[in-house]
């Protein structure tokens, strides 16, 4: 399964390495693409997968990192 | 995040090339989850990494340079502690002390072999290779105070936000920039044919102009050189206040270069007045389109030159890359912000030395009208303290034969004046309403002069 989200508040390399550090900690991610860009991250994960945590886990990293879904 | 104070550091660490405050974050989590690390604090801005970490169970400095140069980030040791050892804020001001001084000495140097007014004359070089000369000359002075300032600003900011981009990466919007500005300079130059009337502004609003691309220049340098926040800082700004700032920094749309650099059609430099004129006269598409377009390609040299350069730059050259221009920058504000000032009526730089003007003598009147004459030379106008008086007509003569650049159009701002110079002897006729000062001055506002009126 493949989830697409928009957090406007990544803006360098090292947001990019911190939400893939992050999502490291998640055994049902299998591949996080962060496009520094576009400021879209790209998750390929099971079903298994809890959205809301890593949501959360994110968001608490600092009150820039609003995740946005994109359908 | 509470900041602990260095005193209850176990261990202190001096990390090089962290940029933001999602650095910080990142080598946080990484040091956090060393075994025996109670707390860290990093700060990307003084570079120090302050470690607590359970007595008797004290991570080696090995590990943790591992585990920062993991992250990607380096610690420095030894003699790089002690090169390094003044304090950012010092190296900072001395690295802007130092901009400083080499754009003076630069300044000085172009002054000395006449590079800051090579000047051909704008009215008798009319030829496309003669247009490219102009525009080369542009290039390297007075528009480069604006429109390069304009430029490096956009650069500088860029690479601020997107250290991590590869040089090509970087140089595009840059690119875009300059491609646009070609572009939109040969449209508009051909309209500017077609109307038969410039599109120019006003005198005054040039001046508010400036005023307000000043004001612009002087937030970008002063958040380039990180006097204003643009992050987080150990004071954080208010949400609102940081939201906003992200959110331009999100609106690095890639129309924000193409805009910017169709709108330096707009700009108040003296080289684009002169060529609009020309393209105006030319009375034609065809003919003001080459024209607009022949100049902007002279431009071009010089502008993408401060393109490629501040793409290649980056790690610590960047950083370097980033006070110089940011200094520099500010001091092309200030220069822009006096201009503006003076074109739109108020003389800062005459505010100042108005006690050592020495008055020349009152004209001889003739029948009932008063004449004055006056040079315009590549270093100004000579002299430029004439005295009239007032209620009387004035026959102002003007000798344009050096005229370049701004000082082809001469403008009184508070009379409404503005007028085209010729080479030769040109004849401006005026009337003082009253007693006191009057300032004139290039239409740029950057080459002034002052009557006393008796």
């Amino acid at each position: 399964m493949q989830t697409i989200v928009s957090i406007p508040g990544i803006h360098c390399a090292s947001c990019s390495a911190l939400i893939k550090d992050v999502s490291s900690e998640f055994p049902d991610i299998k591949n996080v693409d962060v496009d520094i860009d576009t400021k879209q991250v790209t998750l390929d994960h099971d079903e298994s997968f809890d959205m809301q945590t890593w949501t959360q886990e994110i968001e608490a990293l600092d009150e820039k990192y609003k995740i946005h879904s994109v359908s | 995040m509470p900041k602990t104070s260095s005193q209850n550091c176990t261990t202190t660490v001096r990390i090089s090339g962290m940029t933001c405050a999602s650095c910080e974050l990142l080598l946080e989590r990484k040091l956090k989850a060393m075994p025996g690390v109670q707390s860290v604090d990093v700060n990307h801005k003084t570079g120090i990494g302050c470690i607590t970490a359970t007595a008797g169970k004290e991570p080696s400095i090995e590990s943790l340079s591992s585990a920062i140069e993991k992250a990607g980030y380096s610690v420095l040791e030894g003699d790089e502690t002690n090169a390094l050892s003044l304090s950012p804020d010092k190296r900072k001001w001395m690295e802007i002390g130092a901009s400083l001084l080499v754009i003076f000495a630069l300044y000085k140097l172009m002054q000395t072999f006449d590079l800051v007014s090579l000047t051909p004359s704008t009215s008798d070089v009319l030829s496309v290779g003669g247009i490219f000369l102009i525009g080369l000359v542009a290039g390297t002075s007075s528009c480069l105070a604006v429109t390069g300032g304009l430029l490096l600003a956009l650069a500088a900011k860029h690479n601020a936000i997107h250290r991590a981009e590869t040089p090509a990466q970087k140089f595009k919007p840059l690119l875009q920039f300059n491609i646009s500005r070609l572009i939109s300079y040969f449209v508009l130059g051909g309209f500017v044919g077609v109307l038969g009337q410039s599109i120019t502004l006003s005198t005054r609003t040039t001046g508010y102009m400036n005023v307000i691309i000043a004001l612009v220049m002087l937030y970008l340098g002063l958040s380039i050189l990180g006097f204003i926040p643009k992050g987080s800082f150990p004071i954080k700004p208010p949400k609102k206040l940081s939201r906003w700032i992200v959110g331009l920094s999100d609106s690095e749309h890639p129309a924000a270069p193409l805009a910017l650099g169709a709108l330096t059609f707009f700009l108040p430099c003296g080289f684009t007045q002169s060529l609009q004129l020309a393209a105006l006269a030319s009375g034609n598409f065809a003919t003001g389109a080459v024209i607009m377009f022949v100049f902007a390609l002279g431009t071009l040299p010089s502008l993408l030159g401060i393109s490629a350069l501040s793409s290649v730059a980056k790690g610590r050259s960047l950083t370097l890359f980033l006070r110089f221009s940011g200094t520099l920058v500010l001091v092309l504000a200030l220069f822009n912000l006096n201009s503006g000032l003076a074109l739109s009526g108020f003389d800062l730089s005459r505010a100042f030395d108005s006690g050592t003007q020495q008055a020349a003598p009152a004209p001889v009147i003739k029948g009932n009208v008063q004449e004055v004459s006056m040079k315009v030379t590549s270093y100004g106008y000579e002299p430029r303290d004439l005295t009239i008086k007032a209620g009387i007509p004035v026959r102002w003569k003007v000798d344009g034969t050096d005229a370049f650049g701004c000082t082809s159009i001469m403008t009184i701002p508070s009379l409404n004046i503005s007028q085209p110079l010729r080479a030769g002897e040109n004849i401006i006729e005026f009337t003082a309403p009253q007693k006191g000062q009057l300032a004139f001055m290039c239409s740029m506002g950057m080459v002034r002069g002052n009557f006393t009126v008796l």
